[in-house]
């Protein structure tokens, strides 16, 4: 299998999943990407390449006195790409349609971005939810306005 | 697990994009200044400019090619559009760019963009409108 991987802005490969282990110093976070997926995951969200990056769980069964070390923790398979943050859409909203749920649904794509990279994954869901939610009561709001700021015209 | 830009919601994008541009070509044949358009309801009830105060008339004076006057209707509309249209590409296509989506969407991006907003919201209220004037007057007659 072909991958690519982004090593400080610029895009490599196609190389082979032993040449991605072992020829380039890759971090959690560096863009990886193989045919078949839907978008560039950070590398710790591949499987294959979990076994390169140990996980704080694997940390802390060390520290218990456990002599398995760098064993794969499940919650590593299991991390998300990150949520939508409608960032374009809050500033849209706050520009055309009701400007008050418009910065909370701004507020709420801040925090994806800092749960996200906190690792509350869960959380930038929610967040992500939440700024969809007020994103669309912000545009309902100005439709809603709109034939009254028509009228007041008259 | 909920993919992240599932191609069932492009074609909300799009959609999205068409009706905004739409909106803005609208703006270019009609003056709001002289015929009938919403007016925004904070101004109305408060006489505070909400951040899409002017939006209309800046739209209208960008289309005839007035950037001075559309800036001092809403500066923030001009600078909006490029972020708005990189935004928007980014997002049709996380693939292509990723370093540019993960950058735009970043907590830095995102904090900058929420604090700009507010502070340019206060700050044209209190520089533009004689409110800066009177909230001086109050402080300076305690």
């Amino acid at each position: 299998m072909n991958y690519w991987l982004i090593i400080q802005g610029e895009k490599i490969g196609p190389v082979s999943l032993e040449q991605l282990k072992t020829e380039y110093n890759i971090r959690p976070d560096t863009l990886v990407w193989h045919e078949g997926m839907p978008a560039w995951a950070q590398a710790r969200t591949l499987p294959e390449l979990a076994g390169l990056f140990p996980s704080p769980a694997a940390f802390s069964r060390r520290f218990d006195g456990d002599i398995v070390i760098g064993s794969s923790a499940p919650r590593r398979d299991t991390i998300p790409p990150k949520p939508a943050t409608y960032l374009g859409w809050s500033i849209a909203a706050i520009i055309c349609c009701c400007f008050i749920p418009a910065i909370v649904s701004l507020v709420y794509a801040t925090q994806v971005s800092s749960r996200y990279d906190n690792g509350d994954y869960a959380g930038a869901q929610k967040a992500s939810d939440m700024a969809e939610i007020w994103l669309i009561v912000s545009i309902v709001a100005g439709l809603v306005w709109a034939p009254f700021g028509l009228l007041l015209m008259l | 697990m909920r993919p992240n830009y599932g191609h069932r919601r492009v074609w909300l994008w799009v959609v999205g994009a068409v009706l905004l541009c739409g909106l803005a070509v609208l703006y270019s044949f009609v003056d709001p200044e002289q015929a009938m358009f919403p007016r925004c309801p904070v101004k109305t009830l408060t006489g505070w400019d909400c951040p899409g105060c002017g939006s209309q008339r800046a739209v209208h004076d960008l289309f005839h090619g007035n950037i001075s006057q559309a800036w001092s209707h809403n500066a923030m509309l001009i600078i909006s559009i490029p972020v708005l249209i990189l935004l928007f590409i980014s997002n049709l296509w996380p693939t292509k760019w990723p370093q540019i989506h993960a950058t735009l969407n970043s907590r830095t991006a995102t904090w900058t963009t929420l604090t700009i907003i507010i502070l340019w919201t206060i700050a044209r209220n209190l520089f533009n409108n004689g409110h800066f004037t009177l909230a001086i007057n109050t402080l300076t007659s305690r």
